[in-house]
This record gives structure tokens, sequence and C-alpha cells, in this order.
């Protein structure tokens, strides 16, 4: 490609050469044809580089730190002036060094371009391609080349803590696990006391309690079963505001993938619906695989699309076990249709858990400023929504996101 | 990094400037093309062209040329002195150039011969250079050809008489009866208020119609009818014997005929377009002026050249991870629709309140929502929300939210 300076230069030679001949003036010919030689010498001399960059990892974890290195070889007889840029995603920072390298390289050496990357944010990205861009000495012309093919990387949302889980299904499946059914049996979770009665494990006995009421008391446990969980992320556009890190969907995102890695480290069966401009849907299944499959598709999921919790329920719902339980993550804004979609669920049996990030909670932290009153409005319909979806039988975990995400489940939700 | 945005900006420019242009020479093209009559063309065979005229030149042994730019380069026929140049003008159908005017009389002055014919159209300001002019008022004779549009003149040179026949000619002024060469007969009559009837003070005269002078080192030879010249007329009476003879007579230098085609209507449009061109060429050739333009334009071409190519991109990462987008607190100032917004809260509040369906809240009375509500000041939000003003929602926001069921 040419630069400024050689269509400077060309139009400047065509022009004198052009009146030259038409005027029959010779020596103006000559100097356009002098401006026209220079061009073609300088267009001759185009060295050859070589690029290698490979990319250490295939996954890594938000916030961690990956080293790149790209080394360049001039392969070419003659020294060249180059210019080396890796193209790196929007989402990620350089912590250290730089992705970009202007150097004048004589033929046969190599030098290498370092730089660090900090990858604040879950996604799936590609690296590269690394551009190069030859000049020639006169800096007339440039001629640019993707080098390197690009390189994949994924970035996985980092686990939460979680101490307890908010499912309490009355409907069980009949083998022992650790989700709690509301009732008394074989169990790690204290439940209740009641009075010794023969056949009792003395090692059940709760000797305080016996002590202080004179008489035997065991402890009674509760019953803890697997459980069949449907997740449900909420991915649009809505979910998407406030900053790339800071948005209902990073934190719904982080969540789930954290919820459901410790359900199906659990032994429960475990499936995944996002929708955002379209419904995806994974089977419910349990084991390791499982949670690699649910994880990659969370860390592909991004905010776009309006559907509708409504839409993603009539979708995934010959995919739903019966009376399983569905946890869905959404900042319930705009969406018109939660209240309806919970009638529906609990209509088919379902039990229906919410744990929703407050958008504005995490806009106010971005602003840093007092809170218009114009957004108490907002804050208003939250209150009133959530209000009437716990009246339709829904537990609702308002998520504050400054608190960890162990604290809301701790707290669980109020069930209608 | 330089934003498309921009880039694409500087190339609208570019082509508009360049479109600009070219729409100026096309437009000017077409207005030549579309205003006027196509006649008097040395190079055209229709009846009221004048390629007999030309045709018998050349058999007599008159090379001819055009012009079809602009007069200005009248000065131009290479290898012909100029006292062996005759400028051929027949009609005049667009105004002159001051400078183009400048040209001709500098072209005559230096020795070169001048054939100007014209009527009624834009000959005058040219003839007036040499002190002469055109009536372009019409004359009528009895003594005619056929119909009074056809008077028929009498010319006498060297001793010949010459009967010629015009095509509604008008008369010239200023000129001397040694000068005149052609005459209408006695019985002329020349229509002074345009109305194509004769009037008691429009009297019977010979006019004249055919004249020479001398300017300088050259020779002028007018003629107020250019139908004199024309392919339907060129055969008739003595027309052809006599301005041949006549230009033999006045003009025994010549060595090169130029009609002058700039004046006439061009048979295509892009002829029209050539010849606006060729016109602009030689307008910024000959002056300082247009020389001046043209060097800036050139200059402003090697720019234009420059700033077409694409410089190369600016290599730099930019994270997005800044950027915010705000859903709430987009805006800090209450909008219209929030009052519905407020007043939707208030009632979904008292509703679940009440622990009322709602379609049950819906058919309570109104009577019963102000006593539940039990505040005065929310009813205008409640019974008329569009009424409240946009700067009584702070504090109506502020109620709704504090409110509470008694």
């Amino acid at each position: 490609m040419w630069t400024m300076k050689a269509a400077t230069i060309a139009s400047a030679g065509i022009l004198a050469g052009a009146a030259g001949f038409i005027i029959r003036d010779l020596q103006l010919f000559v100097v356009g044809l002098v401006f026209l030689s220079f061009l073609a010498i300088n267009g001759f001399f185009r060295p050859r580089i070589k690029v290698d960059r490979p990319i250490p990892y295939f996954k890594v974890f938000e916030g961690d730190l990956v080293d790149l290195n790209a080394f360049v070889h001039n392969g070419g007889a003659r020294s060249a002036l180059i210019e080396v840029y890796d193209s790196v995603p929007t989402q990620m920072r350089i912590a250290a060094g730089s992705n970009h390298l202007l150097v004048h390289l004589p033929p046969g050496e190599e030098t290498a371009m370092s730089y660090t990357v900090e990858t604040p944010l879950r996604g799936h990205y590609v690296f590269g391609p690394v551009m190069l861009r030859r000049r020639d000495y006169s800096h007339l012309f440039f001629d640019e080349e993707s080098i390197v093919e690009r390189g994949y990387l994924s970035v996985y949302p980092r686990m939460e803590e979680i101490h307890t889980m908010p499912i309490r299904s009355r409907y069980m499946i009949p083998y022992f696990g650790t989700i709690g059914c509301r009732q008394a049996g074989m169990g790690s979770e204290f439940y209740y006391i009641r009075e010794y009665i023969m056949g009792d494990a003395f090692k059940r006995i709760n000797w305080k309690a016996s002590v202080r009421h004179r008489k035997w008391l065991v402890n009674e446990y509760e019953k803890e079963n697997l459980c069949d969980v449907m997740l449900f992320v909420d991915a649009s556009v809505l979910n998407g505001r406030g900053s790339p890190v800071r948005n209902p969907l990073e934190f719904s995102v982080r969540a789930a993938v954290s919820i459901s890695t410790t359900l199906l480290k659990g032994r429960n069966e475990v499936g995944l619906v996002t929708y955002n401009d379209e419904v995806k849907a994974i089977f419910p299944s349990i084991g390791e695989r499982q949670i690699q499959t649910i994880t990659s598709t969370l860390v592909g999921t991004y905010a776009r699309g309006d559907l509708t919790l409504l839409t993603a329920v009539m979708v995934a719902l010959p995919h739903l076990h019966p009376h399983c339980t569905v946890l869905v993550f959404s900042s319930l804004e705009g969406d018109p249709t939660l209240v309806q979609a919970v009638q529906l669920m609990k209509d088919r049996g379902y039990e229906v858990i919410f744990l929703s990030p407050a958008l504005l909670e995490i806009e106010m932290g971005l602003v840093e400023e007092p809170m218009p009153r114009r957004a108490i409005i907002g804050s208003l319909e939250r209150d009133n929504l959530i209000a009437e979806l716990r009246a339709n039988g829904a537990v609702v975990m308002d998520w504050d996101v400054h608190q960890p995400l162990y604290e809301v489940l701790d707290k669980g939700g109020v069930a209608g | 990094m330089l934003s498309s945005a921009r880039e694409r900006l500087r190339q609208h420019r570019l082509r508009a400037a360049a479109l600009t242009v070219v729409g100026i020479i096309a437009i000017a093209g077409l207005v030549d093309f579309l205003t006027g009559v196509q006649q008097l063309s040395a190079y055209s065979d229709d009846w009221r062209d004048v390629s007999q005229f030309r045709g018998a030149l050349e058999k007599a042994g008159y090379p001819t040329s055009s012009i079809v730019s602009t007069p200005l380069i009248v000065d131009s026929s290479e290898g012909v002195p100029p006292d062996g140049r005759v400028l051929v003008i027949m009609g005049v159908e667009r105004p002159y150039l001051p400078n183009e005017l400048d040209a001709i009389v500098r072209f005559v002055s230096e020795g070169g011969c001048l054939l100007l014919s014209d009527d009624f159209g834009y000959g005058n300001p040219l003839a007036t250079r040499f002190s002469l002019g055109f009536s372009q008022r019409r004359l009528y004779s009895d003594s005619f050809d056929r119909n009074p549009s056809f008077p028929k003149l009498n010319a006498s040179m060297a001793g010949n008489r010459y009967t010629l026949i015009a095509d509604r000619p008008c008369a010239l002024e200023r000129v001397s009866d040694q000068e005149v060469d052609a005459w209408t007969s006695v019985d002329t009559w020349m229509d002074e208020d345009g109305d194509g009837e004769r009037d008691y003070s429009e009297q019977s005269n010979p006019y004249p119609v055919v004249a020479h002078r001398g300017y300088h080192n050259g020779m002028v030879v007018i003629c107020s009818d250019p139908g004199l010249f024309i392919n339907d007329m060129w055969g008739r009476a003595d027309n052809f014997n006599f301005f041949m003879d006549y230009l033999g007579r006045y003009f025994p230098q010549a060595r090169r005929f130029i009609f002058d085609e700039t004046r006439h209507k061009p048979d295509h449009l892009r002829e029209g377009g050539w010849r606006t061109g060729m016109m602009l060429e030689v307008l910024t050739l000959n002056n300082i002026w247009g020389k001046a333009t043209l060097a800036v334009l050139a200059l402003l071409a090697v720019f234009s050249g420059a700033l077409l190519v694409r410089p190369p991109a600016e290599w730099r990462h930019e994270d997005t991870l800044g950027e915010i987008s705000l859903h709430h607190l987009s805006s800090a100032r209450f909008k219209a629709e929030d009052r519905g917004r407020l007043r939707a809260a208030l009632l979904e509040k008292v509703r679940i309140s009440l622990s009322l369906h709602p379609d049950e809240f819906a058919a309570i009375e109104p009577e019963r929502l102000r006593e539940v509500i039990a505040d005065g000041r929310l009813e205008p939000l409640v019974d008329k929300p569009n009424s409240v003003s946009l700067d009584d929602m702070d504090w109506l926001t502020d109620l709704v939210r504090d409110w509470r069921r008694r």
C-alpha cells in the first residue's frame, strides 16, 4: 500500500509528466519521470519476515495473567524496518510489555516481542492475527500482512465460595445426596430434637439437651437426597448493562458456574438454559463432563437480544424433569413475563428460585454518586415485582452484589 | 487510530469536490445544448446551415478550419501569417466575453480579416468595437423574391452588378456610403416598432446590408443578414458569385478561413460538454488568473491524490473494560413517562398490601382506594397523573417510597 508521501510524489510526477507532455516542455516531463522512477525503485525493496506467536494456555481463570511472546525473524537478504502488532481482544488489558513492536531487523536476525495480558472478563477469546507492516526506508510504501493465524483462549469465571444451597425441594430423588428435603432422615444438617425411642443409635443422643430436660433426647437430621436442578440464565441485553466486568450477567454467570459445579459434585442432575436472542438448552445430566459443558456454555454466553423467561420456559419444558427445581439467574429487568412464567412453572409442580443481582446497585457502584430520585421508581418497581413473584410461590433472593454470594445463599429467599 | 467515520467523511468530500467540477461542466454543456436553435453551422448540411459556403471556399482553394472552444485562440493557426487568416462569424447566438472581444479586435488590428454576419443576435458588441452596428430591426421590401421576407439587394463591385436575395435582414449602422457594397432597394422600409406592419413613420429607403471597413492592419466585412450564406439561399440569384468575388477582392491575402462555431448550439450533448471543457481550458490558459487557478487546482489534485490514500492505521491496544452503559441512571431528570411509572408503582404497592389479585384490584371503588392510600397528596398522582408537574415528582417519589398501609 502507498503512504501519503508516495501518493503525493506520484500525483506530482503524473501531473508534471502529463503537463510537460502536453505543453511540450522537456524539463517538466523529465521532472515527472524522475518522481515516478523514484517510486518504482523504492517499490522493489520489500523484506521477507516470519513471525511465530504461540499461546501457552487454552484455559485460564478470570484475573489470571498470561505471558505471550511473538518471535520475529527476518528471513530475507536485506535489512527490514517492520512493525509488528498482535491483536489482543479488547476485553483484556496489557499488564506489562507491549503488543506493538517497531524494529529494524538485519537479515537473518530474530527478535522477540513479549507482553503480559490480564484477563479480567470471562469469555471465549480469539487472539490475533499478528499483523506485520513492512516499510521501505523512504517510507513510501508499506504492506500489511496477517502473519500468524488466530489463537484461542478461554477465560473461565472464578468459582465463588458456597456454604449452603438454597434449594429445598419437596420432591427428591430417593438416593442419598446433599440437598435437604424438609424431612427427618439421613443427613448431615441438624433438623430438630426428639425423645429417644428404642432402637435409636446412642451416637445420636444429645447429651446436653438430655441433661437439661432430664430425659433422653436425640438429634434428628434433615434427610438429604439428590435433586434435579435446571438453571435458567437471563442473558438479555439489559442484563449486560453496567460495565463489562460488573453487570448482572457477569454476576449471574459466576453464581451459576459455582452453584452448578457444587450441585454436580454432589451427584445431582443439573441442566442449563440460557436465553438472550436465542434459547440454548443443555439437558440435565451428571458428572464431570456436565460440569465442563455447563461451564463452557456459560463462559460463551453474552448479553444480547430480549427473549423472555416465559419463552425460555416454553422451549425448555420438554427437557425439565418432573418436580425439579428451577433456579433462575436474572436481574428481573425488562421482562414482563416473569410472573406468568412462575405461575406456569408452579402449575407444573416445579420449585422456582430466583437469584437476582440488582442492576440498580451495580450502577450505583459504578457511578459513585448519590442515587437520583428518578432511580427510586426503578427500585419500587423491582420491590413490587419481587413481592409479586414471592406471592406466586417463588423464592427470590435479592442480591446486592456488594455482598458475597455465599451470604446471599446462606440467607436464602423468603418463600411465598 | 484514525476513525473510519472521519476517513469516510474525507473520501466523501473529495468525491463531492470532483463531482462538483464535473457537474458544473456538464450543466454548462447541458444549458448550451438545450437553449437556442441549431443553425449557421459550417459543418452541418441542414437548410439553415452554411456548409455550402464552406464547401465553396474549399473548392476555391481556401482551407477551412473551425474554433469550437473560444475565439481567444484565433491567433494560434500555425503556419499562416495573421493577414492570411479570415475569421468567419456567422450569427452570434451567445454573447462574447470581454476578453474574447479583445482577442478578435487584436486579431484584426494585427492584420487579420473578419467576416461578421449577424442580424438579431449578440453581434453588436463586437461590431461596436469596429464602430459599426446592426439595427436589429427587420427590413421589409416591396422588391422581393417570393414574399417580402426575402428582399432583393443590389450590389456592385468592380463594375459588375449583382442581385442578391436576403432572408429577413436587418440594416447596418454607422457605415459610410463608400463602405457599403450591397443595399436594399429604395422601396424597403424598416419595421421600427417590430409589429410587422408598416406605419406612417416607417419611410422607404435603401438600407445597407453588406459593407467593409479597414481597421488598423486588418479588414472587417460586415453583413447584416447571415441568411445570405445559408444553404437554402447560397445558390439563389447572385449570392454565390457576389460573395466569392467579394471575398477575393477584400481578402486578397486570405489563406485560411476559420469558422467560429463557438456561438452556435452544439449538435450533441457530448459536443456541448466538450466545447465547454475546451472553453474552460482556453480561458484558464490565456490569462494570469486562469493560470493561477489552474496551478491551485493542480496543487489540490496533488494533495487530493495524497489524501485519497488511507494512511496506515495506528496500532494500539485499547480495552473496553472501562466502558459503562447505564439503564436506571442513564438520566437523573424525570421524564413525562415517569408519572405513569410512579403511579403504577404506587398502585401495585397498594394492591400487594391488600393481597388482591389484579382483577380484584381493578374492580375496587375509587373511594375505597383513596381510603387505603389515605394520603391526599398522592391523589393527583392516582387520579390525574398527567396533571402532576415534573417538579413535584421528587417529593411524590419519596412519598410513594415511604408509603405504608395504615
